[in-house]
């Protein structure tokens, strides 16, 4: 696997700024976040010469605060590649899964390659820090360069995943230049970005609709192993629709596989 | 009926999209009723068609589904439209001066072209006080590393 370098992340992002995919607004939050590019950079991994692709992102808290439900998280981050490897898919997909602290499991890979979350392993929730705005504009920015790598004739979709169990506490960044940048991607309609919140320390609802997430794709669990367990299981589902086709990818814009559209078919 | 000519199904009726085919039937005999007695007014022949029809769809699962699937598509549709406009207006926008300190801050290299638009490179010993109030603003822990080149982004109007 050929290293990406900062010129090529530089030409992907100012090329989706030139385009205008990319506000000024946007494009202006990525620059408040420190060595933007080079996390970018170290995340592209591999390419896909399929016709469609979809890609999968996940950045998931490592602050220690957690550290409880951390095995639950890596148990349901894993279900989700699973649920994916298992899946009738019409699109290629490639994962990611970063960690909040700036760790990254690898780049993005295929789910042949795709490293498993293991407690103690690759997964430690010790930080005392949720930079949660600025890891956020990583993952996003790095799917938005993922995408735009792709050849002309690829049609490129793409899922990304927050899950903490608490607000920003120390980014560069601001919620609202998290929620331009949220606004520009979904524009196309061609990405989904859910949040996950765990926990009762703070109003995910409010959290996450801060940044810019759509009310319908912020999903709350309590600490339970059941409540996540069953959280992750819902993403599962929404997940494989996802990847099964691009049309089911479009309905599933408009919020999970147990939304409001579905319920009222 | 075609979802691009006026009103869709559920706006005519005044349903939310989550009622339930039971709720959509049962407007059908108060709408009705509601249409042939008001003042004595004489019920609008063509309306009412329409609202039956609108009640037999969404009244019907089956019907309802690919009517939903019909709708879907088509606001989908117009929403890539508004979309494809948004994306067009910022590229005729957006200056190559602005779009290559952009992708020069974000390699961490001055731009040679910026100079029009952005302040100088960073400078550590003569840092401006308003360079370093707009810095601190956003970086936090670079308080004293100087402008940056995309202020000429920032301190710009909204598009959108």
């Amino acid at each position: 696997m050929t290293p990406w370098s900062l010129r090529q992340v530089s030409t992907l992002l100012g090329g989706a700024l030139a385009d205008g995919t990319l506000s000024k607004e946007s494009a202006g939050a990525l620059l408040a976040v420190p060595n933007l590019a080079a996390r970018v950079a170290e995340g592209l991994g591999e390419e896909s010469v399929a016709p469609e692709v979809m890609l999968v992102s996940a950045l998931a808290d490592d602050s220690f605060s957690i550290a409880k439900q951390a095995p639950q998280v890596a148990r349901g981050q894993n279900r989700l590649l699973d649920a994916l490897a298992t899946a009738q898919r019409s699109a290629d997909v490639l994962v990611q899964t970063r960690l909040l602290n700036g760790a990254a499991l690898g780049p993005y890979r295929t789910l042949a390659t795709a490293p498993r979350m293991e407690v103690g392993l690759n997964y430690d929730a010790r930080f005392h820090k949720t930079p949660l705005f600025d890891q956020v504009l990583i993952t996003l920015a790095g799917a938005l360069a993922k995408a735009r790598a792709a050849g002309p004739s690829q049609s490129v979709r793409t899922f990304t995943l927050l899950i903490t169990d608490g607000d920003d506490t120390v980014s560069s960044s601001t919620a609202d230049q998290v929620a331009a940048l949220v606004s520009d991607m979904a524009l196309p309609c061609n990405h989904i970005v859910a949040g996950m919140g765990i926990g009762e320390a703070d109003d995910f609802q409010e959290v996450f609709g801060r940044i810019g997430i759509a009310p319908e794709w912020i999903l709350t669990s309590t600490e339970s192993s059941q409540d996540i367990a069953a959280k992750f299981a819902s993403l599962a589902n929404s997940l494989r629709l996802a990847a099964s086709s691009e049309q089911a990818f479009r309905r599933l814009v408009a919020g999970p596989a147990s939304g409001t559209r579905a319920a009222a078919a | 009926m075609n979802p691009a000519e006026g009103a869709n199904h559920y706006e005519l009726l005044g349903v939310p999209h989550d009622a339930t085919c039971h709720q959509v039937a049962q407007l059908r005999r108060s709408l009705s009723r509601r249409f042939h007695t008001d003042n004595g007014a004489e019920p609008n022949g063509e309306l009412m068609a329409r609202i039956n029809h609108a009640i037999d769809v969404l009244g019907d699962r089956d019907k309802r589904r690919k009517y939903d699937d019909v709708l879907f598509e088509h606001e989908h549709r117009q929403a890539r439209i508004e979309a494809e406009k948004l994306r067009q207006a910022r590229a005729k926008e957006i200056r190559a001066e602005e779009i290559e300190a952009f992708a020069a801050a974000l390699e961490g290299t001055p731009s040679v072209r910026s100079s029009s638009v952005a302040p100088p490179p960073p400078s550590r010993s003569v840092p401006r006080a308003h360079d370093l109030e707009f810095v601190a603003a956003r970086h936090p822990s670079e308080r004293t590393s100087g402008p940056r080149p995309w202020q000429a982004l920032s301190r710009r109007a909204p598009h959108a």
